[in-house]
């Protein structure tokens, strides 16, 4: 008896209780047999995520970044992975798509060692070793973050992405058949086919008819009954199910009746729960969502299709329209292909240096171009899609626009110059900056919303502009100046070639000078809007500063006679230093209102860089000092 | 006037921006690190507010920030009088050069006129005072008028180690500083070095300077010598700028009360402001602010306005910027209360004109010479 009274407390469906630990039992039954497109098809459908939303297409490859580091497993593509995951759970389980880098954490969670060094498991390798942890890593995740060690944040990374693969799993398990009702007289009291699995929902869906059966139940019931016995089995499923089930569903897919941008998205397991009252328009997506899963279940994707459709249709034009917009923008990877055709570009450039070749070198002109032009598409879909009037709204965006900036630079100076310099230009920081960018990118959504403060499109558009092409532009000038420097070591008797050259790299000075100053002090008229004070000296006016003022020693330092052209052409070619200081170190420092971009490892590579820079201004400019001074001994020894 | 050209000719020379602009270079870089370890105030205080900087503690004085700064400035303006040429070819140049004479003038001017705070204002509350971020006054209030108190505050330019200090019209008491710190802690003070002149705190513990905290969460402390109180109540005294410390009651020698306590300074606004609602949006399905904004009825007089201040629109008045700036929502009783910074800065627009003539200079500058700069190569290469 006491158990009916705890089936009669599902249909007055209560909160799960908390557990954070991974349940083994999973309640689907068949083996199922899915559409080979599914991923295909589900990749257009929108989702809310992190405050925005955006195609299921990105937030599978958000998700596979996180557990792989790579947005495919082999030939998988990330959506086919999440819609295996989402259809197919207990299938899923068994693919390997968790890779671990550390080698100590492997040891210290006692996970065999793959052979191929790539050390990939698959969840149901790792769940028991997850679970096992969960007492240490309540006790890491309660220090503080400067104290904990390398291996226990690396945990902490790995618990929580296992624990977000297993919750997205489970979201749509209230969609999907998982019950069986073998007592044919309840199956058609319920009208449900009998012996035959069906889903949650649709259960749900008859919860009125089900509670008078229940509550029947309570006055007599009869343990040796077949159909009582079936009615408490299926009350008892019913709510094991949504205490378990609905405490890890994360997607949340099924958009409000209005504003779906700005207003909260439900997973399909919060329309079910008891305390919200789920409205005619939830309902009709839950079940065209339904009819598309199942579809999709059962191989036949024709009909999931339909569905999907007409899913998208419950949601407003402008979501299916930014969802689009981006799963073009996934699909086009522009940034990738552009990265080709820049070292394609290279290719050629190198090519026309072997057999002198001018029609090589326009060919590589034009094959950059390509490229840069593919960048350009990539950062006005990005424009788009975020809705912004500005290509530059946080760090990733910025990486992408200084390429697109330099090899725009980089082209225009070689159709003035015409002897391969400007491609050069043009191509080593804008394939540079994309890696930089992939490094960004491989840390999961590089649209994220943004921090209230940031929400100004005016001053995104002037000012981070402004700033950033000035990054550009003295990044620019500082490589002109090296390669000033490279050729005066080698050639240095070719004294028009160096003098286009300081000509060049003066005039580029001039334009980031430009760029720098307007964009520094329109940031201090953003922060006298915003909050009051126009200079602060924090760390990132200081970072803009320094590269204005370097800027202003050496234009100064030229003009005084201060320097001379090598002295300047040092300067200068440090200049990329102060640029990437201004840019990324001075978000290492972790103070001041800019600091917004910071990644693991980012030290440790800006400290690369830097000292490469530096060695590779340095030790050309002191053999030519060297050289020049011996030259000019011997010349007065020879006089006297 | 050729006293005036004499003088000012040497001064107007690249040689001397040259060495101070990269003197300034390291003053920025060097500050720009210690903000990590020692805050943002301290930092700012020493490496760019400061006229002349001790590297290390060593005994070697050397410009800081505002000297450096000043140098430049004198530099420039030098130029501009006497070493100026006024002629086509150099006018992209001279607006710039005058469009930064501006910006810095702009600088002075704010380095020397703004005041800054902020005001914490609770829903269904109304306040027109509010308090310096970095300022300390000691304030001394009179509490024996029926209808209101009488406030006398010291500056803490005063907070320096044997001054003394005291307003004979309105109070009797006199201080003597014995011991100021920008930042300290309490410690245990040793009973050898407790005496029956140890008034209240002072006579269990005793402050210990700290370094400033790298976060700026500083606890300011005083401990002054007051005389001039009842015979009994003349002593040594102990004050922190912390919330929870009570303020100290002190009989002057006149017999009436005295409330004495160490704060942040505090200014009046010219006008009073209501808070009716604070709201904090968030992006959907997300803890991340999406947006702040308070709702307000600004009193100025018998005149009142209701308006909304958010973020990037502060609400400007009497010369008085009011921005949002942050919020507390931690009272159970589900009342927030919003903060705003105020900013009061005679100089403000300064920089709006600069750029303009900045961006109008060297954009003149770079049409007239980059294309030349970026001329053809090739025919002359090969």
């Amino acid at each position: 008896m006491p158990r009916i009274l705890i089936i009669l407390g599902l249909l007055i469906p209560c909160l799960a209780t908390a557990q954070t630990q991974a349940d083994p039992r999973s309640p689907q039954a068949e083996t199922r047999n899915l559409s080979p497109d599914a991923g295909e098809i589900l990749a257009p459908l929108a989702v809310q995520n992190e405050g925005r939303t955006k195609p299921l297409d990105s937030f599978a490859r958000f998700n596979l970044l996180a557990c792989y580091h790579q947005s495919k497993i082999g030939k998988i593509s990330a959506a086919d992975w999440l819609a295996q995951l989402l259809l197919d759970p207990n299938t899923a389980y068994e693919v390997k798509c968790f890779r671990i880098r550390n080698e100590d954490l492997l040891a210290d969670l006692g996970l065999p060692k793959r052979d191929d060094g790539k050390h990939v498991y698959s969840f149901n390798e790792l769940r028991k070793v997850i679970d096992d942890q969960r007492s240490r890593v309540q006790a890491v995740s309660a220090r503080d973050k400067d104290e904990r060690t390398l291996i226990e944040s690396q945990l902490l990374k790995l618990y929580s992405t296992v624990h977000g693969y297993f919750s997205i799993s489970r979201s749509f398990t209230c969609l999907t058949p998982e019950i069986v009702i073998d007592n044919a007289q309840l199956a058609q009291e319920l009208k449900l086919p009998h012996g035959k699995p069906f889903s949650f929902f649709q259960l749900h869906q008859r919860r009125n008819t089900l509670r008078p059966l229940v509550e029947k139940l309570h006055a007599h019931y009869d343990g040796a009954n077949p159909y009582h016995q079936a009615v408490l089995q299926l009350g008892t499923q019913l709510r094991d199910m949504q205490q378990r089930e609905s405490h890890f569903a994360s997607l949340t897919i099924i958009p409000p009746a209005d504003d779906p941008i700005l207003k909260t998205w439900l997973t399909p397991w919060q329309v079910l729960d008891g305390e919200h009252h789920a409205t005619e328009h939830e309902i009709k997506a839950m079940t065209e969502l339904e009819a598309a899963i199942t579809a999709l279940i059962h191989g036949d994707s024709t009909t999931a299709t339909q569905h999907i459709t007409t899913l998208q249709s419950v949601s407003s034009d402008k979501v299916n329209a930014l969802a689009k917009a981006e799963l073009s923008y996934n699909r086009l990877d522009a940034f990738t292909n552009s990265l080709a055709f820049y070292l394609f570009g290279f290719l050629l450039l190198c090519l026309s240096w072997l057999f002198a070749g001018k029609q090589l070198r326009w060919a590589s002109w034009s094959v950059i171009l390509i490229g840069l032009l593919l960048h350009t598409a990539g950062i006005i879909l990005r424009m788009y899609i975020r809705g912004r009037p500005a290509p530059v709204t946080n760090i990733y965006e910025s990486v992408i626009f200084v390429g697109f900036t330099c090899v725009l630079l980089g082209l225009i100076i070689e159709f003035r110059r015409r002897d391969g310099l400007g491609l050069i230009i043009a191509v080593i920081p804008g394939a540079i900056l994309h890696f930089v960018g992939f490094k960004y990118a491989a840390e999961g959504d590089t649209m994220g919303r943004l921090v209230a403060v940031l929400d100004s499109n005016f001053w995104l558009s002037t000012h981070v502009v402004t700033i950033t092409i000035g990054y550009g532009a003295a990044s620019i000038a500082g490589l002109i100046a090296m390669s000033y420097l490279y050729v005066r070591l080698f050639n240095p008797n070719n004294k028009t070639l160096l003098q286009s050259i300081s000509k060049n790299f003066i005039g580029v000075t001039l334009l980031a000078l430009l760029f720098c100053i307007v964009g520094t002090i329109l940031g201090g008229i953003w922060g006298d809007q915003s909050w009051g004070r126009f200079w602060g000296w924090d760390p990132k006016e200081n970072g803009a500063l320094l590269i204005c003022l370097w800027l202003l020693i050496v234009l100064h330092g030229k003009w005084g006679k201060q320097l001379k052209e090598l002295g300047i052409a040092t300067m200068l070619s440090l200049t990329s230093i102060t640029v990437l200081l201004a840019w990324f170190g001075v978000n290492l420092l972790g103070v001041g209102l800019h600091n917004y971009g910071f990644t693991e490892g980012a030290a440790r590579n800006l400290a690369i860089a830097c000292g490469s820079i530096f060695l590779l201004t340095v030790i050309p400019s002191v053999i030519i000092f060297i050289r020049d001074a011996a030259q000019a001994k011997t010349k007065a020894q020879a006089k006297t | 006037m050729k006293l005036i050209t004499s003088t000012l000719r040497p001064l107007a020379s690249a040689a001397i921006f040259y060495y101070a602009t990269l003197w300034l270079v390291v003053l920025v870089t060097v500050g720009t690190i210690s903000q990590k370890y020692f805050g943002l105030q301290s930092s700012l205080e020493k490496y760019f507010s400061a006229w002349l900087i001790q590297p290390m503690d060593m005994p070697l004085w050397l410009p800081s920030g505002r000297l450096t700064m000043t140098i430049i400035l004198v530099c420039l303006i030098a130029k501009l009088i006497v070493a100026t040429k006024w002629k086509t070819q150099w006018i992209g140049t001279n607006i710039t050069h005058i469009g930064v004479l501006l910006l810095m003038s702009g600088g002075v001017i704010t380095a020397y006129t703004t005041t800054e705070g902020n005001i914490a204002i609770q829903e269904g509350k109304e306040a027109s005072t509010f308090q310096d971020f970095h300022k300390l006054e000691l304030a001394v209030t009179d509490r024996s008028h029926a209808n209101h108190d009488d406030v006398t505050t010291f500056s803490d330019g005063f907070f320096t180690r044997d001054e003394t200090f005291s307003d004979d019209g309105k109070i009797p008491l006199k201080f003597r500083v014995v011991h100021f710190y920008k930042n300290c802690k309490i410690v245990t003070r040793p009973a050898a070095a407790i005496t029956s002149q140890h008034k209240g705190q002072a006579g269990k513990i005793q402050l210990e300077e700290l370094p400033p905290d790298n976060d700026d969460r500083n606890l300011a402390g005083i401990e002054l010598e007051i005389s001039n109180a009842t015979e009994s109540e003349n002593g040594y005294y102990l004050f922190l700028n912390h919330p929870q410390w009570v303020p100290t009651t002190i009989t002057g020698s006149d017999g009436k009360s005295y409330d004495v306590t160490l704060r942040n300074r505090h200014y009046q606004l010219p006008f009073s402001i209501y808070l009716k609602d604070f709201e904090k949006l968030d992006h959907a399905g997300t803890m991340m602010a999406r947006s702040f904004s308070s709702k307000v009825t600004v009193t100025e007089g018998k005149s009142s306005e209701d308006i909304k201040i958010y973020m990037n629109h502060p609400l400007r008045r009497g010369g008085y910027t009011l921005y949002q700036s942050s919020f507390d929502q931690s009272n159970p009783s589900g009342i927030e209360t919003s903060v705003f910074q105020v900013v009061h800065n005679k100089g403000r627009l300064m920089p709006y004109i600069a750029i303009v003539v900045i961006t109008l200079g060297l954009l003149i500058h770079v049409f007239m010479q980059v294309p030349r700069l970026l001329a053809k190569a090739k025919n002359k290469t090969n």
